[in-house]
């Protein structure tokens, strides 16, 4: 039992948060539905957005500014509820759902339009419609609260004259109620609760805890106070699983909580349909038939889903992508599948001449680990490639998979190697396949007393049957020229040796 | 007398204005996506080409939204360059409204400017099939500077291709602009002591992690200077990211990236990878959290509230603030930055 109410504590304060926005947004949620303007949240959601970003605009820093910002999305909202109270018509001439929507429209165009000459982009945007429940902290959730609660107590005291109004106008109006005015107050105390909820839950979730209990309530019955207790419980309940399942399946806090919303309402969309029907064998029946359609539905989403494509095919059909990382990858994936070998093995024999470096680099390395002797040649002509790397990987899979007709070519190349590293590199892998006529270069480097003298005396000292000091190059070129005629490459000692 | 003198002023007038018209007329026009690209193109380009960049470096170089004004900048465009590797993907739409035939994919007077380089994170068979948001490997390449000098390799050689006249200029341009890169990258001083083909010896040396051994070895290393020097204080420290910014970076100075903040690009976290992040930063003792300037820092605040480490606002573009305007400052700025967070 206790396992099931576990909750860490740094999941508290968003779980707070979101019981804060229940306990105001099921009792606007009320008078929104009443007065048929759904959307009015969304709207006003944007308008506080649009002051926002005009703040910015206008030189203050979201992050440096907080008060001045939330001034300007106020004063906005503020400007946004006069709007809403005076185009509300009698006799519904114009819907006012039309008005709410071309508001809408209209402030969420304008908020691009400021976006695009503002420093802060469309994350904005992002930000007004994902919110940042799981960054919530303590004063956030306190302040909030003590807002809601103003606000609250505010609707509490004038409860006769907001129902009035909501519930009924021409009534209202008949008895010497200014709408107007209480329009527009309610439309200000509603902006000043969008303003905050939407910047923690952002406008998906502000909506749901608006409209869905409330809907759900009506649902269970008629009487306002049952709608009002079973929203406010059931927003409860949905608020703190959605709050665990987050933290136990890993999926995001926000819209796991709309969407569990949502499974309730249909629920409670089923409890009614039973109670309200009939005949209740029949009601069992076509129960059975929409589940039957739900499942033939998801049933019929996963027989059609993608196939898994074959690796091999994709991998072959991206060989020859145009985009160069398409190609390399590919190379990667082939190498995975060696069984296949036969198949893509020339293939990627082609790839050593890809215009991308990276590419053939990946080529080479690939043939290198498979110690596949017979792309030599190819390697060979990568000797001369104009980037450093591809050169790099070419030297060392010659080395691994040369001979010595490749020794000669190595040398052949270090005749005209600017690079001194590279050409030190050359001439030592030439060496170390067994090519007598590395030395004789390899002694000049050394007496030349270069950076690289270390490399090539160490290599000499390695590969020569001969021990002698690097300042003793005298005495090893003396005994190289003796000995060179019978000396011969020993691969099993890694060694020039007499024969 | 008076013919003559309409001869003369003819003629000054021809010597004065027809190679100023035909300066003018030659100058190529590039146009790039990202501003670092045209930085490097301008340095490149020199006075053979006008540059222009489309994108506000302030922004998320992810989502630009392509304005009328860019169409017509393509319209009349002899280069377009863009970044690649689905970090830009807005500028096919541009490409595609410029209308301009000599600008298309497959044209001389289309560049991708990130072809050749050593991209990371490739996705393998298996992110693949979860959908990875950069299917073709992490595209924030430029903040390696060695990556930099092959992107303006790829550049001259394609204002080559196009430009053969001047290509000569190009050569010493991008030539000049890569010495001066590893100047600063490694210092003057061990690029003198090193000799020939220093740059691209000390490239290799520390693309392959053996830089700092190697130069030891040589009794080279009291010699080096530049950002590698000042990275070396970079070398080894633990760092955790808000988006996968600075894989590059961190690889070139030895920053070690611990994680990122958001699990996956504009998803918020599950709560669990948050507070695991948060109990890393404790564990590990991190003290350095980076969110790029277009991100909001909310998570990022709230992580460092919670734990010892501060947020660092870095700049990803050249130009997004006035103190990062070069290249070079934006590196150094990011540098520097995190090191002063880091004490």
């Amino acid at each position: 039992m206790e396992q099931i109410f576990y909750l860490p504590s740094t999941m508290l304060w968003p779980l707070a948060a979101c019981l804060v926005l229940t306990g105001i947004h099921v009792y606007l949620g009320v008078h929104v539905i009443a007065r048929k303007v759904i959307f009015v949240d969304l709207a006003l959601a944007q308008i506080a957005a649009l002051g926002t970003v005009s703040g910015v605009l206008l030189g203050y820093d979201v992050g440096k500014d907080p008060t001045a910002i939330y001034l300007y999305s106020l004063a906005f909202t503020i400007f946004g509820a006069f709007i809403f109270s005076t185009t509300r018509m009698k006799g519904e001439k114009v819907p006012h759902e039309a008005i709410i929507g071309i508001v809408y429209a209209v402030t969420f165009a304008a908020t691009i339009l400021v976006l695009s000459r503002s420093a802060l982009g469309p994350q904005e945007l992002d930000h007004i419609i994902k919110g940042e429940l799981l960054w919530v902290q303590a004063p956030v959730v306190i302040k909030t609260a003590v807002i809601y609660g103003i606000v609250g107590l505010f609707h509490f005291i004038f409860r006769k004259k907001f129902m009035a109004i909501s519930f009924n106008p021409a009534k209202a109006e008949n008895e010497g109620l200014s709408v107007r005015l209480w329009d527009f107050l309610f439309y200000m105390s509603f902006g000043f609760v969008i303003t905050s909820s939407v910047a923690i839950a952002g406008v998906f979730l502000v909506f749901s805890y608006l409209v869905i209990p409330s809907v759900g309530g009506m649902l269970i019955s008629e009487k306002l106070s049952v709608r009002l207790i079973t929203g406010w419980i059931g927003g409860a309940i949905i608020s703190f699983i959605g709050v665990k399942l987050s933290w136990t399946t890993g999926l995001p806090t926000s819209p796991l909580i709309v969407v569990l919303f949502a499974l309730t309402l249909i629920l409670s969309g089923i409890i009614r349909y039973f109670r309200i029907a009939p005949d209740k064998k029949s009601a069992v029946g076509n129960m059975f038939a929409a589940l039957a359609v739900v499942a033939i539905f998801a049933g019929g989403l996963f027989f059609f889903r993608k196939a898994a494509e074959d690796p091999l095919e994709h991998a072959i059909s991206s060989l020859t992508s145009p985009i160069a990382t398409d190609r390399q990858t590919a190379i990667m994936d082939l190498r995975a599948i060696p069984e296949k070998k036969e198949k893509w093995l020339p293939l990627v024999t082609g790839r050593l001449h890809d215009q991308d470096n990276e590419v053939r680099k990946a080529a080479i390395e690939l043939l290198d680990s498979l110690k596949e002797v017979s792309a030599l040649s190819e390697i060979l002509k990568l000797l001369n490639d104009n980037s450093d790397e591809v050169k790099e990987s070419a030297i060392k899979a010659i080395r691994d998979l040369g001979d010595s007709a490749a020794s000669a070519e190595l040398f052949k190349k270090s005749e005209s190697e600017p690079d001194p590293e590279m050409r030190t590199r050359l001439l030592v892998t030439s060496l170390e396949l067994g090519n007598p006529d590395a030395v004789l270069p390899l002694i000049a480097i050394v007496n030349g007393g270069g950076i690289f003298a270390e490399d090539a005396f160490g290599a000499l000292k390695d590969h020569l049957p001969f021990d002698f000091k690097k300042e003793d190059t005298g005495k090893l070129l003396a005994w190289w020229n003796e000995h060179r005629t019978r000396m011969h490459w020993r691969p099993a000692n890694n060694m020039f040796a007499e024969q | 007398m008076k013919r003559s003198h309409v001869l003369i002023m003819l003629a000054i007038l021809f010597s004065a204005s027809n190679p100023h018209l035909d300066a003018q007329h030659k100058k190529l026009r590039v146009v790039t996506t990202l501003n670092y690209l045209k930085y490097i193109a301008a340095e490149i380009g020199g006075e053979d080409a006008d540059v222009l960049a489309l994108a506000n470096p302030k922004q998320d170089p992810h989502y630009v939204t392509p304005t009328p004004r860019m169409n017509q900048v393509a319209g009349s465009a002899d280069l377009f360059i863009e970044n690649g590797l689905s970090l830009d993907m807005w500028a096919k739409n541009v490409i595609d409204a410029s209308g301009n035939p000599s600008i298309q994919p497959g044209s001389k007077g289309y560049l991708v400017a990130t072809i050749n380089l050593p991209v990371k994170e490739l996705p393998t068979e298996i992110s693949r099939s979860w959908g990875d948001i950069h299917p073709q490997g992490n595209p924030h390449v430029w903040l390696d500077p060695f990556n930099v000098k092959i992107i303006a390799t790829n550049i001259a050689n394609q204002l080559i291709a196009l430009d053969e006249e001047n290509a000569s200029n190009y050569q010493k341009r991008l030539e000049s602009f890569r010495y001066r890169l590893d100047a600063t990258m490694f210092g003057e001083e061990l690029l003198k002591a090193v000799g020939p083909s220093a740059g691209d010896i000390l490239t290799r040396k520390a693309k392959n992690n053996e830089l700092l051994p190697w130069l030891k070895s040589k009794k080279l290393d009291s010699k080096l200077g530049g950002w590698m020097k000042k990275g070396q204080d970079l070398d080894g420290m633990k760092i955790i990211s808000y988006h996968k910014t600075y894989v590059y970076f961190a690889e070139r100075f030895g920053l070690k990236l611990m994680g990122e903040l958001e699990e996956k690009p504009g998803i918020p976290p599950p709560p669990k990878h948050r507070d695991a992040v948060i109990d890393q930063i404790k564990r590990e003792g991190i003290k350095v959290i980076l969110n790029d300037n277009f991100y909001s820092s909310e998570a990022a605040e709230y992580v460092a509230s919670k734990s010892s480490a501060k947020v660092v606002i870095t700049y990803l573009d050249v130009g997004a603030s006035p103190e990062v305007d070069t290249y070079d400052k934006l590196i150094s700025h990011l540098i520097e930055e995190i090191l002063q967070a880091s004490k």
